[in-house]
Protein backbone atom coordinates (compact mmCIF):
# COMPACT_ATOMS: atom_id res chain seq x y z
CA UNK A 1 0.00 0.00 0.00
CA UNK A 2 1.29 3.32 -1.20
CA UNK A 3 2.16 6.42 1.61
CA UNK A 4 -1.38 8.23 0.35
CA UNK A 5 -3.37 5.30 0.43
CA UNK A 6 -2.45 4.78 3.90
CA UNK A 7 -3.03 8.51 4.74
CA UNK A 8 -6.26 8.25 3.05
CA UNK A 9 -7.08 5.06 5.43
CA UNK A 10 -5.93 6.81 8.43
CA UNK A 11 -8.34 9.65 7.23
CA UNK A 12 -11.33 7.41 6.87
CA UNK A 13 -10.83 5.69 10.42
CA UNK A 14 -10.96 9.10 12.17
CA UNK A 15 -13.94 9.99 10.54
CA UNK A 16 -15.52 6.69 11.25
CA UNK A 17 -14.14 6.93 15.14
CA UNK A 18 -15.73 10.51 15.03
CA UNK A 19 -19.17 9.41 13.55
CA UNK A 20 -19.23 6.49 15.82
CA UNK A 21 -18.45 8.93 18.55
CA UNK A 22 -20.19 12.03 18.23
CA UNK A 23 -23.36 10.12 17.13
CA UNK A 24 -23.65 7.43 19.44
CA UNK A 25 -22.56 9.88 21.97
CA UNK A 26 -19.84 7.71 23.62
CA UNK A 27 -16.33 6.42 23.02
CA UNK A 28 -12.41 7.68 23.94
CA UNK A 29 -12.14 9.96 20.97
CA UNK A 30 -8.66 11.43 22.21
CA UNK A 31 -6.90 8.24 22.48
CA UNK A 32 -7.83 6.32 19.43
CA UNK A 33 -6.98 9.12 17.25
CA UNK A 34 -3.14 9.18 18.75
CA UNK A 35 -3.37 5.21 17.59
CA UNK A 36 -4.59 5.60 14.20
CA UNK A 37 -1.49 5.13 11.84
CA UNK A 38 0.14 2.92 14.20
CA UNK A 39 -3.10 0.32 13.84
CA UNK A 40 -3.28 1.21 9.86
CA UNK A 41 0.39 0.56 9.64
CA UNK A 42 -0.55 -2.95 11.20
CA UNK A 43 -3.45 -4.40 9.52
CA UNK A 44 -2.91 -2.51 6.66
CA UNK A 45 0.82 -2.22 6.22
CA UNK A 46 0.88 -5.81 6.06
CA UNK A 47 2.77 -6.37 9.75
CA UNK A 48 0.00 -7.86 11.33
CA UNK A 49 0.36 -11.55 9.67
CA UNK A 50 -2.79 -13.95 10.04
CA UNK A 51 -0.88 -16.13 12.45
CA UNK A 52 0.09 -13.14 14.48
CA UNK A 53 -1.36 -12.33 18.14
CA UNK A 54 -2.54 -9.28 18.71
CA UNK A 55 -4.06 -7.52 22.02
CA UNK A 56 -4.82 -3.86 21.92
CA UNK A 57 -4.45 -3.11 25.82
CA UNK A 58 -5.88 0.34 25.53
CA UNK A 59 -9.16 -1.36 24.28
CA UNK A 60 -11.19 2.05 24.46
CA UNK A 61 -9.40 2.94 21.22
CA UNK A 62 -11.76 0.09 19.70
CA UNK A 63 -13.53 2.09 17.13
CA UNK A 64 -10.83 2.46 15.04
CA UNK A 65 -10.03 -1.52 15.16
CA UNK A 66 -13.71 -1.93 14.10
CA UNK A 67 -13.39 0.71 11.22
CA UNK A 68 -10.39 -1.18 10.11
CA UNK A 69 -11.80 -4.94 10.35
CA UNK A 70 -15.09 -3.09 8.04
CA UNK A 71 -12.64 -1.78 5.49
CA UNK A 72 -10.68 -5.09 5.94
CA UNK A 73 -14.00 -6.95 4.96
CA UNK A 74 -14.41 -8.77 8.13
CA UNK A 75 -17.44 -6.98 9.63
CA UNK A 76 -19.81 -6.05 8.04
CA UNK A 77 -21.58 -2.58 7.43
CA UNK A 78 -24.76 -3.48 9.74
CA UNK A 79 -22.52 -4.81 12.48
CA UNK A 80 -20.33 -1.75 12.10
CA UNK A 81 -23.19 0.61 12.31
CA UNK A 82 -24.75 -1.49 15.71
CA UNK A 83 -21.75 0.26 17.57
CA UNK A 84 -23.23 2.01 20.70
CA UNK A 85 -26.72 0.34 20.34
CA UNK A 86 -28.03 -1.68 22.85
CA UNK A 87 -26.97 -5.73 22.14
CA UNK A 88 -24.51 -4.18 19.21
CA UNK A 89 -20.76 -3.07 19.75
CA UNK A 90 -19.15 -2.16 22.97
CA UNK A 91 -16.40 0.36 24.32
CA UNK A 92 -14.29 -2.69 24.55
CA UNK A 93 -13.43 -5.33 21.95
CA UNK A 94 -14.46 -8.67 22.64
CA UNK A 95 -13.59 -12.18 21.04
CA UNK A 96 -17.27 -12.44 19.90
CA UNK A 97 -16.22 -10.00 17.24
CA UNK A 98 -14.56 -12.06 14.22
CA UNK A 99 -10.61 -10.89 13.51
CA UNK A 100 -10.22 -9.77 17.81
CA UNK A 101 -7.88 -12.06 19.38
CA UNK A 102 -8.46 -10.88 23.08
CA UNK A 103 -11.17 -9.51 25.44
CA UNK A 104 -9.90 -5.53 26.62
CA UNK A 105 -11.52 -3.12 29.78
CA UNK A 106 -8.63 -3.47 32.26
CA UNK A 107 -5.29 -2.28 31.56
CA UNK A 108 -1.72 -3.74 32.71
CA UNK A 109 -2.73 -7.37 31.47
CA UNK A 110 -1.33 -7.15 27.83
CA UNK A 111 1.98 -7.44 28.06
CA UNK A 112 1.62 -10.52 30.48
CA UNK A 113 -0.51 -12.43 27.85
CA UNK A 114 1.48 -11.49 24.47
CA UNK A 115 4.59 -12.77 26.47
CA UNK A 116 3.06 -16.03 27.13
CA UNK A 117 1.98 -16.58 23.86
CA UNK A 118 5.61 -15.28 22.92
CA UNK A 119 6.45 -17.78 25.42
CA UNK A 120 4.43 -20.66 23.75
CA UNK A 121 6.45 -19.42 19.99
CA UNK A 122 9.70 -19.92 21.87
CA UNK A 123 8.46 -23.29 23.29
CA UNK A 124 7.30 -24.47 19.64
CA UNK A 125 10.79 -23.13 17.77
CA UNK A 126 7.80 -20.96 15.83
CA UNK A 127 8.30 -17.62 14.13
CA UNK A 128 4.91 -16.33 15.50
CA UNK A 129 4.58 -12.85 16.85
CA UNK A 130 2.95 -11.62 19.57
CA UNK A 131 2.24 -7.95 19.56
CA UNK A 132 0.41 -5.76 22.43
CA UNK A 133 -0.08 -1.86 22.16
CA UNK A 134 -0.41 -0.08 25.43
CA UNK A 135 -1.13 3.23 26.44
CA UNK A 136 1.95 5.00 28.30
CA UNK A 137 -0.37 6.13 31.40
CA UNK A 138 -0.58 2.33 31.54
CA UNK A 139 3.39 1.88 32.61
CA UNK A 140 2.05 2.97 36.00
CA UNK A 141 0.58 -0.80 36.15
CA UNK A 142 3.14 -2.89 38.24
CA UNK A 143 2.32 -6.20 36.18
CA UNK A 144 3.91 -4.20 32.79
CA UNK A 145 6.87 -4.18 35.07
CA UNK A 146 6.49 -7.65 35.58
CA UNK A 147 6.24 -8.59 32.23
CA UNK A 148 8.79 -6.59 31.35
CA UNK A 149 10.99 -8.32 33.74
CA UNK A 150 10.39 -11.91 32.73
CA UNK A 151 10.12 -11.30 28.89
CA UNK A 152 13.60 -9.64 29.11
CA UNK A 153 15.19 -12.48 30.96
CA UNK A 154 13.90 -14.82 29.17
CA UNK A 155 14.89 -13.25 25.68
CA UNK A 156 11.32 -13.59 24.25
CA UNK A 157 12.26 -12.13 20.37
CA UNK A 158 8.59 -12.92 19.48
CA UNK A 159 7.05 -9.96 21.82
CA UNK A 160 6.58 -6.49 20.69
CA UNK A 161 5.18 -4.56 22.20
CA UNK A 162 3.88 -0.68 21.12
CA UNK A 163 3.55 2.15 23.61
CA UNK A 164 1.24 5.12 22.40
CA UNK A 165 3.17 7.93 23.98
CA UNK A 166 0.51 10.84 23.45
CA UNK A 167 1.72 12.03 27.21
CA UNK A 168 -2.10 12.48 28.65
CA UNK A 169 -3.96 9.77 31.08
CA UNK A 170 -7.54 9.85 31.57
CA UNK A 171 -7.86 13.03 33.64
CA UNK A 172 -3.95 14.15 34.02
CA UNK A 173 -0.63 14.60 32.34
CA UNK A 174 1.85 12.31 32.33
CA UNK A 175 4.39 14.50 30.08
CA UNK A 176 6.79 14.48 33.08
CA UNK A 177 6.62 11.13 34.29
CA UNK A 178 10.43 10.19 35.68
CA UNK A 179 9.40 6.25 34.53
CA UNK A 180 9.48 7.66 30.95
CA UNK A 181 13.13 9.90 31.09
CA UNK A 182 15.49 7.63 29.35
CA UNK A 183 12.90 4.67 29.22
CA UNK A 184 14.58 2.81 26.12
CA UNK A 185 17.51 2.53 27.70
CA UNK A 186 15.94 1.25 31.03
CA UNK A 187 14.67 -1.82 28.81
CA UNK A 188 17.35 -1.84 27.62
CA UNK A 189 19.82 -2.50 30.58
CA UNK A 190 16.41 -5.15 31.23
CA UNK A 191 17.45 -6.90 27.81
CA UNK A 192 14.89 -5.16 25.59
CA UNK A 193 15.30 -3.86 22.27
CA UNK A 194 13.91 -0.45 21.56
CA UNK A 195 13.02 2.30 19.29
CA UNK A 196 11.54 5.60 19.90
CA UNK A 197 9.86 7.14 16.71
CA UNK A 198 7.22 9.36 15.57
CA UNK A 199 4.15 7.56 16.26
CA UNK A 200 1.96 9.65 13.01
CA UNK A 201 4.74 9.28 10.49
CA UNK A 202 3.94 5.88 8.05
CA UNK A 203 7.37 5.93 6.52
CA UNK A 204 9.04 5.87 9.71
CA UNK A 205 6.52 3.23 11.50
CA UNK A 206 6.73 0.93 8.44
CA UNK A 207 10.93 1.45 9.12
CA UNK A 208 10.68 0.48 12.72
CA UNK A 209 7.58 -2.52 12.30
CA UNK A 210 9.79 -3.82 9.47
CA UNK A 211 13.30 -4.11 11.59
CA UNK A 212 11.48 -5.60 14.58
CA UNK A 213 11.70 -9.15 12.33
CA UNK A 214 15.59 -9.18 12.91
CA UNK A 215 15.62 -8.50 16.51
CA UNK A 216 16.80 -11.17 18.43
CA UNK A 217 15.70 -9.45 21.73
CA UNK A 218 11.99 -8.39 22.66
CA UNK A 219 10.79 -4.80 21.30
CA UNK A 220 9.53 -2.15 23.11
CA UNK A 221 8.27 0.39 19.94
CA UNK A 222 8.08 4.32 21.88
CA UNK A 223 5.56 5.77 19.52
CA UNK A 224 5.59 9.38 20.33
CA UNK A 225 1.72 10.38 19.17
CA UNK A 226 -0.42 13.27 20.24
CA UNK A 227 -3.89 12.48 21.94
CA UNK A 228 -6.52 13.87 19.57
CA UNK A 229 -4.63 13.62 16.82
CA UNK A 230 -6.18 15.44 13.69
CA UNK A 231 -8.70 17.60 15.01
CA UNK A 232 -6.99 21.31 16.25
CA UNK A 233 -9.53 21.40 19.44
CA UNK A 234 -9.06 17.81 20.51
CA UNK A 235 -5.28 17.85 19.99
CA UNK A 236 -3.25 17.43 23.54
CA UNK A 237 -6.19 18.36 25.69
CA UNK A 238 -7.57 15.70 28.28
CA UNK A 239 -10.76 16.74 27.86
CA UNK A 240 -11.02 14.71 24.70
CA UNK A 241 -9.96 11.38 26.41
CA UNK A 242 -14.18 10.37 26.75
CA UNK A 243 -15.32 13.50 25.67
CA UNK A 244 -18.11 13.89 23.11
CA UNK A 245 -18.17 16.98 20.77
CA UNK A 246 -21.50 18.75 20.87
CA UNK A 247 -22.99 19.54 17.20
CA UNK A 248 -20.63 22.29 16.62
CA UNK A 249 -17.92 20.89 17.78
CA UNK A 250 -19.06 17.53 15.79
CA UNK A 251 -18.88 19.88 12.38
CA UNK A 252 -15.82 21.54 12.64
CA UNK A 253 -14.21 17.89 13.30
CA UNK A 254 -15.70 16.89 10.71
CA UNK A 255 -14.67 19.48 8.39
CA UNK A 256 -10.71 19.33 9.45
CA UNK A 257 -10.76 15.61 9.02
CA UNK A 258 -12.20 15.81 5.41
CA UNK A 259 -10.13 18.83 4.47
CA UNK A 260 -7.27 19.26 7.20
CA UNK A 261 -6.30 21.85 9.39
CA UNK A 262 -3.75 24.44 9.37
CA UNK B 1 0.85 -40.99 50.81
CA UNK B 2 1.49 -36.69 50.91
CA UNK B 3 -1.46 -35.22 48.89
CA UNK B 4 1.21 -32.94 47.10
CA UNK B 5 3.37 -36.19 46.14
CA UNK B 6 -0.25 -37.80 45.07
CA UNK B 7 -1.20 -35.26 42.80
CA UNK B 8 2.10 -33.48 41.48
CA UNK B 9 3.25 -37.10 41.23
CA UNK B 10 0.49 -38.07 38.85
CA UNK B 11 0.72 -35.13 37.18
CA UNK B 12 4.53 -35.22 36.17
CA UNK B 13 4.15 -38.52 34.64
CA UNK B 14 1.11 -36.82 32.45
CA UNK B 15 3.58 -33.96 31.91
CA UNK B 16 6.37 -36.31 30.29
CA UNK B 17 4.04 -37.47 27.77
CA UNK B 18 2.20 -34.59 27.61
CA UNK B 19 4.32 -31.47 26.13
CA UNK B 20 1.55 -28.75 26.09
CA UNK B 21 1.71 -29.09 29.67
CA UNK B 22 3.90 -26.09 31.25
CA UNK B 23 4.00 -25.67 34.56
CA UNK B 24 4.90 -21.66 35.82
CA UNK B 25 5.10 -21.12 39.38
CA UNK B 26 5.74 -17.86 41.79
CA UNK B 27 9.24 -19.42 43.02
CA UNK B 28 7.28 -22.28 44.55
CA UNK B 29 8.57 -25.46 45.00
CA UNK B 30 6.90 -29.24 45.46
CA UNK B 31 9.14 -32.29 46.19
CA UNK B 32 7.32 -34.21 43.34
CA UNK B 33 8.33 -31.84 40.42
CA UNK B 34 12.02 -31.74 40.99
CA UNK B 35 12.66 -34.62 38.30
CA UNK B 36 10.24 -33.29 35.62
CA UNK B 37 12.23 -30.06 36.02
CA UNK B 38 15.65 -31.19 35.83
CA UNK B 39 14.36 -33.18 32.71
CA UNK B 40 12.29 -30.71 31.13
CA UNK B 41 13.48 -27.21 32.15
CA UNK B 42 12.11 -25.04 29.45
CA UNK B 43 8.47 -26.49 30.53
CA UNK B 44 9.09 -25.89 34.48
CA UNK B 45 9.49 -22.23 34.50
CA UNK B 46 9.61 -20.31 37.77
CA UNK B 47 8.41 -16.76 36.82
CA UNK B 48 9.21 -15.39 40.08
CA UNK B 49 7.34 -13.61 42.63
CA UNK B 50 5.13 -11.96 40.22
CA UNK B 51 1.73 -13.51 40.21
CA UNK B 52 -0.40 -11.46 38.69
CA UNK B 53 2.60 -11.71 35.09
CA UNK B 54 2.08 -15.72 35.72
CA UNK B 55 -1.33 -15.68 35.45
CA UNK B 56 -1.95 -13.23 32.43
CA UNK B 57 1.05 -15.60 30.50
CA UNK B 58 -0.46 -18.59 31.70
CA UNK B 59 -3.42 -17.01 29.64
CA UNK B 60 -1.46 -16.26 27.06
CA UNK B 61 0.01 -19.60 26.32
CA UNK B 62 -3.47 -21.32 26.84
CA UNK B 63 -4.26 -19.44 23.88
CA UNK B 64 -1.40 -20.53 22.06
CA UNK B 65 -2.35 -24.26 22.88
CA UNK B 66 -0.31 -25.26 25.66
CA UNK B 67 -1.97 -26.38 29.01
CA UNK B 68 -0.26 -24.41 31.85
CA UNK B 69 -0.53 -25.53 35.16
CA UNK B 70 0.32 -22.83 37.40
CA UNK B 71 1.30 -23.78 41.61
CA UNK B 72 2.24 -21.57 44.71
CA UNK B 73 1.07 -20.88 48.28
CA UNK B 74 -3.52 -20.43 47.95
CA UNK B 75 -3.61 -17.16 48.43
CA UNK B 76 -0.83 -15.89 46.12
CA UNK B 77 -2.38 -17.85 43.21
CA UNK B 78 -5.73 -16.54 43.62
CA UNK B 79 -5.85 -13.37 45.76
CA UNK B 80 -2.74 -11.66 44.76
CA UNK B 81 -3.81 -11.92 41.09
CA UNK B 82 -7.81 -12.19 41.00
CA UNK B 83 -8.60 -9.40 38.12
CA UNK B 84 -5.64 -11.13 35.89
CA UNK B 85 -7.79 -14.57 36.84
CA UNK B 86 -11.10 -13.38 36.46
CA UNK B 87 -10.37 -11.32 32.84
CA UNK B 88 -8.04 -13.40 31.26
CA UNK B 89 -8.39 -16.61 32.55
CA UNK B 90 -12.16 -16.67 33.22
CA UNK B 91 -13.85 -14.64 30.93
CA UNK B 92 -11.74 -16.40 28.28
CA UNK B 93 -12.57 -19.43 29.47
CA UNK B 94 -8.94 -21.12 28.84
CA UNK B 95 -7.57 -24.30 29.92
CA UNK B 96 -5.40 -22.96 33.12
CA UNK B 97 -4.93 -25.04 35.47
CA UNK B 98 -4.03 -23.28 38.95
CA UNK B 99 -3.18 -25.54 42.07
CA UNK B 100 -2.71 -23.78 45.44
CA UNK B 101 -1.02 -25.43 47.94
CA UNK B 102 -1.91 -25.23 51.70
CA UNK B 103 -5.16 -24.65 52.20
CA UNK B 104 -7.06 -23.58 55.38
CA UNK B 105 -4.29 -23.13 58.41
CA UNK B 106 -1.39 -25.11 56.37
CA UNK B 107 0.22 -22.36 56.56
CA UNK B 108 -0.35 -21.65 60.17
CA UNK B 109 2.72 -19.70 61.39
CA UNK B 110 2.20 -16.56 59.07
CA UNK B 111 -1.17 -14.92 59.63
CA UNK B 112 -3.96 -13.72 57.82
CA UNK B 113 -1.48 -12.93 54.69
CA UNK B 114 -1.03 -17.35 54.36
CA UNK B 115 -4.31 -18.49 56.07
CA UNK B 116 -6.02 -20.10 52.79
CA UNK B 117 -9.83 -19.57 54.29
CA UNK B 118 -11.34 -16.80 51.28
CA UNK B 119 -9.43 -18.42 48.28
CA UNK B 120 -12.25 -20.92 47.39
CA UNK B 121 -15.41 -18.13 48.00
CA UNK B 122 -13.25 -15.85 45.97
CA UNK B 123 -12.67 -18.57 42.99
CA UNK B 124 -16.69 -19.49 43.00
CA UNK B 125 -17.38 -15.97 42.17
CA UNK B 126 -16.33 -16.77 38.41
CA UNK B 127 -18.95 -18.35 36.80
CA UNK B 128 -16.27 -20.28 34.44
CA UNK B 129 -14.16 -21.72 37.21
CA UNK B 130 -14.20 -25.73 38.51
CA UNK B 131 -12.81 -25.80 41.97
CA UNK B 132 -11.60 -29.23 43.64
CA UNK B 133 -10.56 -29.52 47.27
CA UNK B 134 -9.78 -33.20 47.62
CA UNK B 135 -9.25 -34.65 51.00
CA UNK B 136 -7.62 -37.73 50.23
CA UNK B 137 -4.33 -38.95 48.28
CA UNK B 138 -6.38 -41.56 45.85
CA UNK B 139 -8.79 -37.94 44.85
CA UNK B 140 -5.86 -35.95 44.66
CA UNK B 141 -4.12 -38.88 42.36
CA UNK B 142 -6.95 -39.22 40.03
CA UNK B 143 -6.78 -35.50 39.47
CA UNK B 144 -3.33 -34.99 38.65
CA UNK B 145 -4.17 -37.49 35.92
CA UNK B 146 -6.27 -35.39 34.08
CA UNK B 147 -5.29 -32.20 32.61
CA UNK B 148 -8.44 -29.91 32.45
CA UNK B 149 -10.01 -28.57 29.34
CA UNK B 150 -11.25 -25.02 31.38
CA UNK B 151 -10.03 -23.12 33.97
CA UNK B 152 -9.53 -24.85 37.08
CA UNK B 153 -8.58 -24.07 40.65
CA UNK B 154 -7.58 -27.47 42.53
CA UNK B 155 -6.54 -26.66 46.31
CA UNK B 156 -4.14 -29.25 47.33
CA UNK B 157 -2.95 -29.51 51.04
CA UNK B 158 0.18 -30.29 53.05
CA UNK B 159 1.05 -34.17 54.74
CA UNK B 160 -0.78 -37.02 55.06
CA UNK B 161 -4.12 -37.57 55.07
CA UNK B 162 -5.99 -41.08 55.58
CA UNK B 163 -7.61 -42.49 52.73
CA UNK B 164 -11.84 -42.34 52.62
CA UNK B 165 -12.79 -46.23 53.20
CA UNK B 166 -15.61 -45.68 50.92
CA UNK B 167 -16.54 -46.05 47.06
CA UNK B 168 -14.29 -42.91 45.49
CA UNK B 169 -16.89 -41.18 43.18
CA UNK B 170 -13.69 -38.54 43.32
CA UNK B 171 -16.45 -35.62 42.88
CA UNK B 172 -17.65 -36.37 46.09
CA UNK B 173 -17.66 -39.59 48.45
CA UNK B 174 -20.31 -40.97 50.63
CA UNK B 175 -18.46 -41.72 53.96
CA UNK B 176 -21.82 -42.86 55.79
CA UNK B 177 -25.03 -43.16 54.90
CA UNK B 178 -27.04 -39.70 54.32
CA UNK B 179 -30.36 -41.33 54.94
CA UNK B 180 -29.07 -40.93 58.83
CA UNK B 181 -29.82 -37.66 59.54
CA UNK B 182 -29.04 -35.40 59.88
CA UNK B 183 -26.20 -35.28 57.25
CA UNK B 184 -22.68 -33.80 57.75
CA UNK B 185 -21.68 -32.20 54.24
CA UNK B 186 -17.91 -31.15 54.42
CA UNK B 187 -14.16 -30.67 52.34
CA UNK B 188 -10.81 -31.66 52.52
CA UNK B 189 -9.32 -31.17 55.89
CA UNK B 190 -12.20 -31.46 57.59
CA UNK B 191 -13.16 -34.62 56.48
CA UNK B 192 -11.23 -36.20 58.54
CA UNK B 193 -12.32 -34.54 61.48
CA UNK B 194 -15.73 -35.10 60.85
CA UNK B 195 -15.60 -38.70 60.97
CA UNK B 196 -15.05 -39.91 64.29
CA UNK B 197 -17.80 -37.20 64.80
CA UNK B 198 -20.45 -38.89 62.85
CA UNK B 199 -19.66 -42.09 63.98
CA UNK B 200 -20.55 -41.25 67.19
CA UNK B 201 -23.70 -39.11 66.91
CA UNK B 202 -24.44 -41.68 63.86
CA UNK B 203 -25.06 -38.79 61.26
CA UNK B 204 -24.46 -39.04 57.35
CA UNK B 205 -21.14 -37.84 56.09
CA UNK B 206 -20.49 -36.58 52.62
CA UNK B 207 -16.98 -35.28 51.55
CA UNK B 208 -17.05 -33.07 49.03
CA UNK B 209 -14.25 -32.71 46.06
CA UNK B 210 -15.87 -31.17 43.46
CA UNK B 211 -17.18 -27.76 45.29
CA UNK B 212 -18.19 -26.28 42.07
CA UNK B 213 -19.86 -27.26 39.76
CA UNK B 214 -21.52 -28.41 42.58
CA UNK B 215 -22.13 -32.33 41.65
CA UNK B 216 -26.21 -32.78 40.29
CA UNK B 217 -26.46 -36.32 41.50
CA UNK B 218 -24.97 -34.80 45.42
CA UNK B 219 -27.65 -32.35 45.08
CA UNK B 220 -30.40 -35.07 44.40
CA UNK B 221 -28.68 -37.54 47.61
CA UNK B 222 -28.94 -34.47 49.72
CA UNK B 223 -32.72 -33.62 48.78
CA UNK B 224 -33.46 -36.93 50.34
CA UNK B 225 -31.71 -36.52 53.06
CA UNK B 226 -33.09 -33.41 54.39
CA UNK B 227 -31.15 -31.55 56.91
CA UNK B 228 -27.29 -30.73 56.02
CA UNK B 229 -24.88 -29.43 58.47
CA UNK B 230 -21.76 -28.06 56.16
CA UNK B 231 -18.56 -27.82 58.00
CA UNK B 232 -16.09 -25.91 56.31
CA UNK B 233 -12.74 -24.48 57.31
CA UNK B 234 -13.75 -21.28 55.29
CA UNK B 235 -14.95 -18.03 57.32
CA UNK B 236 -18.31 -16.85 56.67
CA UNK B 237 -18.19 -16.86 52.93
CA UNK B 238 -18.29 -21.35 51.97
CA UNK B 239 -18.87 -21.60 48.73
CA UNK B 240 -19.96 -25.22 49.97
CA UNK B 241 -22.57 -23.96 51.92
CA UNK B 242 -23.75 -21.85 49.08
CA UNK B 243 -23.79 -24.62 46.93
CA UNK B 244 -25.55 -26.96 49.13
CA UNK B 245 -28.39 -24.28 49.58
CA UNK B 246 -28.37 -23.90 46.35
CA UNK B 247 -29.34 -27.72 45.41
CA UNK B 248 -32.15 -26.82 47.56
CA UNK B 249 -33.23 -24.16 45.86
CA UNK B 250 -35.91 -23.95 43.23
CA UNK B 251 -37.05 -27.54 44.95
CA UNK B 252 -39.47 -25.27 47.19
CA UNK B 253 -36.46 -25.31 49.92
CA UNK B 254 -36.97 -28.90 50.98
CA UNK B 255 -35.40 -29.46 53.88
CA UNK B 256 -36.05 -29.51 57.35
CA UNK B 257 -32.99 -27.85 58.69
CA UNK B 258 -29.85 -26.34 57.38
CA UNK B 259 -26.97 -25.79 59.56
CA UNK B 260 -23.25 -24.25 58.66
CA UNK B 261 -20.13 -24.25 60.80
CA UNK B 262 -17.70 -22.47 59.73
CA UNK B 263 -14.99 -20.12 60.32
CA UNK B 264 -16.25 -16.74 62.03
CA UNK B 265 -16.55 -13.49 59.11
CA UNK B 266 -12.70 -12.46 60.90
CA UNK B 267 -8.86 -12.44 60.20
CA UNK B 268 -7.09 -14.14 62.46
CA UNK B 269 -3.72 -13.28 64.08
CA UNK B 270 -3.06 -15.89 66.11
CA UNK B 271 0.27 -18.19 65.05
CA UNK B 272 0.56 -21.55 66.48
CA UNK B 273 0.07 -25.30 65.10
CA UNK B 274 -3.14 -25.72 62.49
CA UNK B 275 -5.00 -27.68 65.54
CA UNK B 276 -4.19 -24.66 67.78
CA UNK B 277 -5.34 -22.24 65.31
CA UNK B 278 -8.69 -24.54 64.89
CA UNK B 279 -9.05 -24.52 68.91
CA UNK B 280 -8.60 -21.08 69.11
CA UNK B 281 -11.55 -20.46 66.72
CA UNK B 282 -13.78 -23.68 67.41
CA UNK B 283 -12.67 -25.80 64.63
CA UNK B 284 -11.13 -28.52 66.29
CA UNK B 285 -12.74 -31.54 67.24
CA UNK B 286 -14.12 -31.32 70.48
CA UNK B 287 -15.39 -27.14 69.57
CA UNK B 288 -17.28 -29.20 66.35
CA UNK B 289 -18.44 -32.08 67.92
CA UNK B 290 -20.33 -29.17 70.69
CA UNK B 291 -21.34 -27.29 67.70
CA UNK B 292 -22.44 -30.37 65.24
CA UNK B 293 -24.72 -31.83 68.52
CA UNK B 294 -26.57 -28.95 69.16
CA UNK B 295 -27.74 -28.41 65.52
CA UNK B 296 -28.52 -32.09 65.53
CA UNK B 297 -32.72 -32.66 66.68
Amino acid sequence: MTLEELKEKARKVRLDVLRMNGLKNRGHIGGTFSCVELLVSLYHGGHLKDKDFFYLSKGHACAAVYSILHDLGKMSKETLDTYGQDGGLGGQLNVATSGVDWNTGSIGHALGVAAGVALASKLDGVDKKAWCMIGDAELAEGSIWEALIFAGNHNLKNLICIIDRNKLSATDSVQNDKMFNNLGETVQNMGWESVMFNGHDFERIHDVFTSTRKFISPTLLIAQTIKGKGVSFMENNVKWHYGVPNEQEYQQALEELSHGFT
Amino acid sequence: MDLRDAYFGALAEVAIKDDRVVFLTNDFEVFSLKGFKEAFPKRHINVGVAEQNMINMAAGLAWAGKRPIVFGMCNFVTLRCFEQIKLQVACMNLPVTIVGVGPGFSFNFDGPSHHAISDMALMATLPEMTIWNPSDATTAALLGNEIANHPTYIRIDKGDFPENDANVLRRFTILRDPSLRPTLVTTGYMTERCKSIAHELNLGLISVAQIKPFPRELGNILRCAGHPIVVDDSHAGSPLAFEVANAFAGDNMRWSAFSLVSLENKHIFDFGDREFLLSQHGMDIKALYNKISYECP
